[in-house]
């Protein structure tokens, strides 16, 4: 296997867009440990690009909070990883610096949109990465990258320096080959930030909790019934392999259901292109970034904004159809409405289980260059959005050759689906 | 309120047969003048250079989020409960979405359907909503075509005081907006300079030959002053007649006051959606006990109150609603009112202030202690009443210290005029004569003479008295 700093600089998965050459170490308990991260995280001094040409010479002048909390707690960061352009896409292939491979066949996507943060830790060149997750853009790369990744209660972390595609979505967590080492990066990165007004009040996440939870042993485990019934074949079969496993180790196996799923996928892309269109408008060239010029004010707008990717546009249009007047009932609030009962819904499951576990892969990963259209590249997000829409923790737990389950804990639970993960890692 | 009935009677020089109903709202702009601006921690000031009072926040940098200021939302609920208006204590942020380059994120962050103050009250009219929002940057226009922006404006947290069109005339609006100043002033909130852009007013006006419906409103930007918005008005609600009145249709438009007139936009304005959605990166804003609290503590005698009390204090009616509704005049008129408020008032507003325009000072470099003294010594007759005016002007354009002024007084002496009125009037029969047939103004004729020999010695007034007492007695 490729480690370290030089396999970070040979590349050979195209997953890595800036390598940090030198960087001061703090004392503290990561003690030195190399992080890679999504280059949608903004770092000083250090290049960020969101893998779009319109940042492609932005250099922030902060650093995310997350970074900040790293750097104190004694990590180096090493490298910026490759995404789909602003986040937007699930297989990694939509960046303006090219798709990222693979590492277990490069022939395949490695999945996205954090395809080069999975990527990184799938071929084992870095213990871990950040990544940030909207609809699924850290545990669907996971899944298909074999690695552990996981998305946090929203507001359990911090967003501060996150490149917005969906604010209201969008959450930033770790991914990594190890779970105590995913558990130790949640400590230092989690808990309440002046300036994120959307953070929760709630203390750091905590290894301890994690533990005391996964030895537990007795849960009572659900499993989404509308889920098995689209997923592919195989995954069904591996999945219910590990359902069977976990429910003769005595655990108690609950079916529940989620009757509003259909609505999750459409009412994802409503909101979530709806903020993206508003959130994406800074990009004008008049402040930094890139500007084309062109013959006056509306032409440089044009010439500049053309500088977006083909889905980045596509899902600008869409938001901003979705805002317009006239519409705004129609998609946008109803769309909301959607939302509250997905969220309801599954909070109403842990009145009778601990935790949840669902595919998170609806198929194996794609080829590079597959060429779907795009409704089908979204519905890889069909398992993983849900959970974004309710803001409820979800863990990828890698159950190897490109198939990774969920486990679902209720809001706020993070420690709980993080300790379920480690009681899984045990018996698997 | 619409069928008020209040009829605009058009000047005397148009023939229309028709009589119009005017309508006028008012939207005003107002910069809070808070430590750090509405969403980041940037200072709020006038700064010389520009582009130094930003930071990533405010300059919409990828990945930065607005965090609310506390004390801009105090400013807003002080505001709220001066006007008497209804306080949202819990209202949302909203994104107002269009491209420009004075607006840093392609959007601004404002209030919409749940505005933090409602159904508030100035002067009779009503106002429906205050919103809490932030500023642009500010555009400068080069000679050359170019467009400089300074972002030390931007994200300056901003209040935007909506009107109902209750506003009828001209007048009613100046009165208006002089009142809202006037708050937002004693409040401390907001310095309020027009000229600064601190303060900035869009209206609307409407014109309808039917007492209960609206005609199609017409909104008029680019009002520099509170005479261009009346005089804008009063063009508007002309131009409306004319055209109504020879059976055209009024354009819902937006026009531009060039001093003169108004004139449509230039740029055609296209069909504004602004694509209104709650702020998904702020929380509903929650206006707790302890925001309420200090808001009621900044509460301060309003304008009317203070016009009020100066009318009790002695103050005639038509000083006293200037003085009121001006923070500087009416501090001076408070230190100084215990001598004689009568008096203060007249000379305040009657010679100081327009001795000071035309030295092209303000109130700031008067020296006020001095001139309350200056008063003082009067009213204990160390002086007579015409060298209060000479003593003022010797302070603001001599720059002489008050207390000199005191000092070099002309002393007042006793001194007997009747001998010599009784021989001026032993001189000039004719002008007894006319006194007696009633052309009083001969008066003056005398007094003249009197003060003429008698300069800076006798208090003309008393010498009035001698003059029509003796010319009553021949
Ligand atoms: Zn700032």
């Amino acid at each position: 296997m490729d480690v370290g700093v030089e396999a970070l600089r040979r590349d050979p998965l195209n997953a890595v867009l800036t390598v940090v050459e030198e960087y001061e170490v703090t004392e503290g308990p990561l003690n030195g440990l190399p992080v890679a991260v999504k280059d949608n995280i903004t770092t000083a001094g250090i290049r960020t690009t969101a893998a779009s040409k319109i940042l492609e010479n932005y250099v922030p002048p902060y650093d995310a909070t997350v970074i900040t909390r790293l750097k104190k707690a004694g990590a180096r960061i090493v490298a910026k990883t490759n995404l789909d352009e602003f986040a937007m896409g699930s297989t990694g292939e939509n960046s303006a610096f090219g798709p990222t491979k693979n590492p277990h066949d490069p022939s395949l996507v490695p999945g996205g949109s954090s395809s080069g943060s999975a990527a990184v830790v799938g071929a084992g060149m870095v213990p871990v990465a950040l990544g940030s997750d909207t609809g699924g853009s850290i545990r669907l790369p996971a899944a298909f990258c074999n690695v552990w990744g996981f998305k946090p209660t929203y507001g359990r972390v911090s967003r501060y320096g996150l490149i917005a595609f969906a604010s209201s979505l969008d959450v930033i967590g770790p991914i990594a080959g190890d779970l105590d080492i995913l558990a130790r990066v949640m400590e230092v990165i989690s808990g309440p930030d002046p300036a994120d007004a959307t953070t929760l009040d709630s203390p750091p996440f905590s290894y301890e909790r994690s533990r005391e939870f996964s030895a537990r042993g007795r849960y009572r485990v659900g499993f989404v019934k509308e889920h098995l019934e689209i997923v592919s074949d195989e995954i069904r079969e591996r999945f219910l392999a590990l359902i069977d496993r976990i429910g003769q180790r005595g655990n108690e196996i609950v079916e529940v259901s989620l009757h509003s799923g259909k609505f999750a996928l459409p009412s994802y892309y409503i909101i979530a292109t709806a903020e993206a269109s508003s959130n994406l408008a800074r990009y004008d060239g008049v402040r930094y970034g890139v500007r084309v010029d062109g013959k006056d004010l509306t032409d440089t707008y044009v010439r500049t904004r053309s500088l977006f990717g083909k889905e980045v546009k596509r899902r600008i249009l869409v938001g901003t159809f979705v805002l317009s007047h006239g519409y705004y009932e129609a998609y946008y609030l109803k769309a909301l409405k959607a939302r509250r009962l997905i969220k309801e819904e599954i909070a109403s499951w842990f009145k009778e289980v601990d935790v949840v576990l669902t595919p998170t892969n609806p198929t194996l990963p794609p080829r590079i260059g597959a060429g779907f259209s795009p409704v089908e590249y979204y519905r890889l997000d069909t398992l993983t959005v849900p959970f974004s829409l309710a803001g409820v923790p979800a863990l990828n737990v890698p159950l190897g050759d490109f198939v990774g389950v969920q486990v679902v804990a209720p809001y706020e639970e993070d420690e709980r689906a993080v300790g379920f993960g480690m009681y899984v890692s045990e018996i698997l | 309120m619409i069928g008020r009935g209040r009829a605009y009677v058009l000047p005397r020089y148009t023939t229309f047969p028709m009589k119009f109903y005017p309508t006028v709202g008012l939207e005003v702009h107002v910069e809070l003048k808070t430590k750090s601006k509405m969403f980041c921690s940037c200072p709020v000031g006038e700064w010389e250079e520009p582009n130094t009072a930003v930071c990533p926040v405010c300059m919409g940098h990828p990945g930065t989020l607005p965090v609310p200021n506390r004390g801009a939302v105090v400013f807003a609920v002080a505001l709220g409960l001066a006007l008497k208006g209804k306080i949202a204590r819990v209202s949302q942020f909203y994104r107002k979405n269009y491209f420009y380059p004075d607006l840093p994120k392609g959007y601004q962050i404002t209030q919409y359907s749940v505005p933090i103050v409602r159904n508030a009250n100035l002067l009779g009219v009503r106002i429906e909503r205050i919103n809490l929002e932030e500023e642009t940057a500010k555009s400068l226009h080069t000679e050359d075509g170019s467009v400089l922006l300074d972002f030390n404006r931007a994200g300056i947290p901003l209040l935007e005081i909506v009107s109902a069109p209750d506003i009828r005339d001209p007048e009613e609006a100046r009165r208006y907006l002089v009142a809202l100043q006037a708050v937002v002033r004693f409040l401390g909130i907001s310095d309020a300079h027009m000229e600064k852009g601190q303060m900035r007013v869009d209206v609307n006006v409407s014109v309808s030959p039917d007492p209960d419906r609206l005609g199609t409103k017409v909104e008029i930007k680019n009002l520099n002053s509170f005479k261009a918005v009346a005089d804008a008005i009063r063009y508007e609600i002309k131009r409306q007649s004319e055209v109504l009145s020879s059976g055209g249709e009024i354009r819902h438009e937006t026009r531009m006051w060039n001093g003169k007139s108004t004139e449509p936009m230039r740029v055609k304005e296209t069909e504004s959606d602004y694509r209104y959605f709650p702020e998904p990166d702020i929380p509903p804003l929650y206006v707790d006990d302890s925001v309420l609290e200090e808001a009621e503590g900044m509460l301060v005698e309003m304008p009317w109150e203070k016009e009020e009390r100066y009318r009790e204090e002695g103050v005639p009616a038509h000083l006293a609603s200037i003085l009121a509704y001006d923070k500087d005049l009416s501090e001076a008129y408070e230190k100084i009112k215990d001598v004689d408020p009568k008096l203060t008032a007249d000379l305040l507003l009657n010679v100081v202030l327009g001795k000071l325009n035309k030295a092209g000072k303000s109130l700031r470099d008067f020296d006020l202690s001095g001139f309350r003294e200056f008063v003082k010594a009067f009213k204990e007759g160390k002086f007579l009443r015409d060298y209060l005016k000479e003593g003022i002007e010797r302070h603001i354009s001599g720059g002489q210290p008050f207390s000199e002024i005191i000092e070099s007084a002309p002393k007042v002496e006793e001194v007997d005029i009747r001998p010599f009125v009784e021989e001026l009037i032993k001189n000039n029969p004719k002008e007894v004569e006319k006194y007696r047939k009633g052309q009083k103004g001969v008066i003056g004729f005398f007094v003249g003479q009197v003060m003429r020999k008698y300069r800076g010695k006798v208090d003309p007034r008393e010498v009035r008295k001698v003059v029509e007492d003796l010319l009553d007695n021949v």
